[in-house]
């Protein structure tokens, strides 16, 4: 028995050897795009659907295009829409439509699918994310197949920036229900990038569309290529299994000495911070919520949790054009903190905790626990806050677990490279109270000046006045905080040294938009 | 006699199935969240109440949980397992995608298992203090103790990064020019994980049943009566495979749960992989779904070493019971 097994290990050894010798050299070391003209991303994760409305992808960019869409400067320029014009009044907005747009299926796009996107949007039936985007609008009609009229209820500067939405061909839908038409795993847009075919747990692969109005894609195939572990992700760059992945903090320092790539450290909006839960008494005081802000040290969460990949936060517009640097940064002060506590009537008792009528200094910050840099920080904070006299407790929950609503203060991740309004109209202002509206603004926070001041950012379209208004926004906010505003993240990509025309932009949350101009890369070496 | 047994393990494994179904339904309705903010994962920060309300509304989340149970199961009997609420496809068809590579990776993983340990538990067992049998205790404690997840990142470091020779994720080739040796090159390193880290503690099993029996009365009997040593061996194995497969019935399903993580870090596109996102989306239909196929697979396997027990134990045909 013993001799026979013995003769079957062997033979399985042989066995592994030769199979792991029949290496296929395009999925190894000798990857290079000498061979096949594809470029392979190392996707986080799998998508569950592909369709824009109902789930936001990094494939959006390939696969679809808008009426209007942002440029390297994150300006929001014409694409679907060849022209348009604005009412005196503000109220009516005019598209005219580029003629002999196709959609992947051959079928031209017309000001119907405009409309069709823009209304299902809005029906509750689809439950689209972007619903709140498209509240001001009124009506949308087609006057001709390539003139589109928009008509809104109240001036709204940011609907060109709204309207950079991937355009849906209404003939897919006819007669289905969009939450689970056949459309959301095999899309069709009119971007430069076609579905091609989604292996499910293991890749999704577009292909070059040859009839793409804009520019034509140099390189024939994008894979998405599904790889949850982070480690692996960085590993498969090194190897050469893929030739672009988002990196983790820690993983930079390595790979950057790794001669086959290039790293890109590029500024995003995407800032994290700790959102004031307002129905807290604790908050209602302004000094204990500046007090905390002093009492954050910034710059050792940049250095120390984010490895320097990141910036230091004191405003929710610092990487955008109306950004104000001359408001208060609240830098780590810790005898500032302790002076505003005091004044608030929170005294030091003998261990070393603050309290006041017989209340402890002591709230809870939660986190969802599946973002391990914001869970980082919350930890980090809620350690330092003990300097201050606090005694603060980190509930990392799940997301399922988590109602913002009832938590004593949150840990938030907000930004948008934007319009000025995107991410502060429906976070800061009161009537975007997530519990009495349909907004985000959790913590309940209310500042009339506030208030006033983003109502008017929206309707102003004189740029300088705009500017204007949201520099005081910024200052006012600063003075009266509704979050200890504490860092902006990086994204870091990793990417194979071969590929060209990456051009970079300040990117959004999760470093979302790195390839938003996939079309213009090429490899050096074809 | 033999159909009866079958007929009595039928029953059993339907019962089985039955009261996985309702313990899966109802804890995960006692979990603490929010499926509608499950739904959105990391885009949960902007899910307003209202909209957390429509879902609710739109999935019957809000009708009892008996009663949503209960049109389950009479759904399910009749082969529908409904629509993912996430996917908005048929759970089946994912299912059926997945299948597949599961019933691979576990029937490549447990033939190689069973075939090893068996082997080192022989000879470590026949031979008492032998290196063998110091060495294989030490390599059960060595090799179970080692996280998967560390060895598998080894692994890939090892034969992906440094050698090149083995693909580190995926259960196919992106191009899907990949045929048979491809997909054996992609399945090398998650089952060899799984192997290294469940050999060691299955032929430590045998190895002590064995030491147990050779030293068995009737073994010396038949060395003193001149019985060939490979007809002893024979005999031995046999007699210490009972308790032997045993554990490899109850240890099973635990299987199940490792190669979840192996799943996860190798991207092999399987259902373990699949039960975590529809946890973590708390996707119930796909969820119940690939628990329930899971639980198939399961009592399958338990009815098929049943099965082999039943051929080698006389005991079991004589109308005991285990």
């Amino acid at each position: 028995m013993f001799r026979s097994n013995k003769k079957l290990l062997v033979l399985f050894m042989v066995l592994v050897v030769i199979v792991a010798g029949c290496s296929k050299k395009e999925d190894t070391k000798e990857l290079t795009p000498s061979n096949e003209n594809r470029l392979i991303y190392a996707s986080e994760e799998e998508f569950e659907g592909l369709n824009p409305i109902l789930e936001e992808t990094n494939l959006d960019a390939l696969l679809f295009r808008g009426v209007m869409r942002f440029d390297e400067n994150n300006k929001v320029v014409t694409d679907i829409a060849d022209s348009f014009e604005v009412s005196e009044d503000k109220l009516t907005y005019t598209f005219k439509l580029k003629e002999d747009i196709t959609f992947h299926d051959g079928n031209e796009l017309t000001a119907d699918d405009i409309v069709f996107t823009i209304e299902s949007i809005m029906d509750d039936q689809n439950a689209s994310f972007l619903k709140s985007d498209f509240e001001e609008v009124a009506s949308t009609n087609a006057l001709d197949d390539y003139t589109v009229e928009i008509t809104l209820k109240q001036p709204f500067t940011p609907l060109l920036d709204k309207l950079t939405v991937p355009i849906l061909p209404k003939h897919a839908f006819e007669g289905v229900d969009m939450r689970t038409a056949d459309f959301n795993s095999h899309p069709i847009g009119a971007g430069p990038y076609m579905f091609d075919k989604w292996d499910r747990g293991n890749s999704l692969t577009l292909q070059a569309y040859g009839d793409f109005f804009g520019t034509k894609p140099s390189i024939e195939k994008v894979i998405f290529k599904f790889i949850p572990d982070s480690n692996v992700r960085a590993l498969q760059l090194k190897s050469g299994e893929v030739d672009v992945a988002l990196l983790d903090p820690v993983q930079v320092e390595n790979l950057e000495r790794e001669a086959n790539l290039t790293v890109y450290d590029i500024e995003s909006a995407d800032y994290r911070g700790i959102l004031f839960n307002m129905n807290l008494d604790l908050w209602k005081d302004v000094n204990v919520r500046r007090a905390f802000s002093y009492a954050t040290d910034r710059e050792q969460i940049v250095k120390g949790i984010l490895k320097g990949h990141g910036s230091v936060a004191y405003s929710p517009l610092q990487n955008h054009e109306f950004h104000n640097d001359q408001i208060e940064k609240y830098t780590y002060d810790l005898e500032k903190a302790n002076a505003l506590l005091d004044e608030a009537g929170w005294k030091e008792n003998e261990d070393g905790i603050r309290s006041k009528d017989g209340e402890k200094l002591s709230f809870t910050i939660t986190a969802p626990a599946s973002d391990a840099v914001r869970v980082n920080m919350a930890n980090y904070v809620a350690e330092g806050f003990k300097d201050v006299g606090a005694d603060v407790k980190v509930a990392a929950l799940d997301w399922s677990a988590i109602t913002i609503e009832d938590a004593d203060a949150f840990m938030v991740g907000w930004g948008s490279p934007y319009d000025a309004d995107h991410h502060t109209h429906i976070l800061f202002h009161s009537d975007e109270s997530s519990v009495k509206g349909t907004g985000y603004n959790y913590g309940e926070y209310s500042n009339e000046k506030v208030d006033e001041l983003l109502a008017k950012g929206r309707t102003e379209t004189d740029p300088e006045e705009r500017k204007a208004i949201y520099m005081q926004f910024q200052e006012v906010l600063a003075n009266d905080p509704a979050f200890v505003f504490i860092a902006y993240e990086n994204a870091v990509y990793g990417i194979n040294k071969n590929v060209s025309g990456v051009k970079e932009r300040t990117l959004g949350h999760h470093g979302s938009g790195f390839l938003w101009n996939v079309e213009e890369w090429k490899w050096n070496d074809q | 006699m033999i159909s009866k047994w079958v007929g009595k393990r039928m029953v059993m494994g339907i019962l089985v199935l039955f009261i996985v179904s309702f313990l899966s339904f109802f804890i995960m309705q006692a979990a603490p969240g929010d499926p509608a903010a499950a739904f959105y994962g990391g885009n949960a920060q902007t899910l307003t109440a209202a909209e957390k309300e429509r879902i609710t509304r739109a999935y019957a989340l809000d009708r009892p949980v008996a009663e949503q149970y209960i049109a389950w199961l009479s759904e399910t009997v009749k082969g529908n397992l409904g629509i993912s609420y996430k996917e908005g496809r048929p759970v089946s068809e994912i299912i059926r995608e997945r299948l597949p590579n599961t019933l691979l990776l576990f029937s490549v993983t447990m033939f190689f298992i069973v075939l090893g340990s068996i082997w080192l538990g022989t000879v470590a067992g026949m031979k008492a203090g032998s290196i063998w049998d110091k060495g294989l205790s030490t390599f059960s404690i060595a090799t179970s103790s080692i996280p998967a997840f560390w060895l598998g990142i080894l692994f890939i470091y090892f034969f992906a990064v440094s050698l090149g020779v083995l693909p580190s994720s995926g259960s196919g080739d992106v191009d899907g020019h990949g045929g048979v040796i491809d997909k054996i090159r992609h399945l090398v390193m998650p089952a060899s994980v799984l192997i290294v880290t469940h050999v060691g503690i299955y032929a430590r099993f045998l190895q002590e049943s064995i030491k147990i029996e050779n030293s068995q009365y009737y073994v010396k009997v038949a060395r003193a009566n001149g019985v060939l040593d490979r007809t002893i061996r024979r005999g031995i194995v046999r007699n210490a495979s009972i308790p032997y497969l045993n554990y490899m019935a109850m240890t099973i399903p635990s299987f199940f749960g490792g190669s979840i993580i192996v799943e996860s870090l190798f991207a092999w596109s399987g259902l373990g992989q699949l039960t975590v996102k529809a946890v973590v989306t708390k996707d119930y239909p796909l969820l119940m779904g690939s628990i329930m196929v899971t639980g198939i697979i399961v009592v399958m396997s338990l009815f098929i070493v049943d099965l082999i027990m039943y051929a080698i134990d006389p005991k079991l045909r004589k109308g005991g019971v285990r």
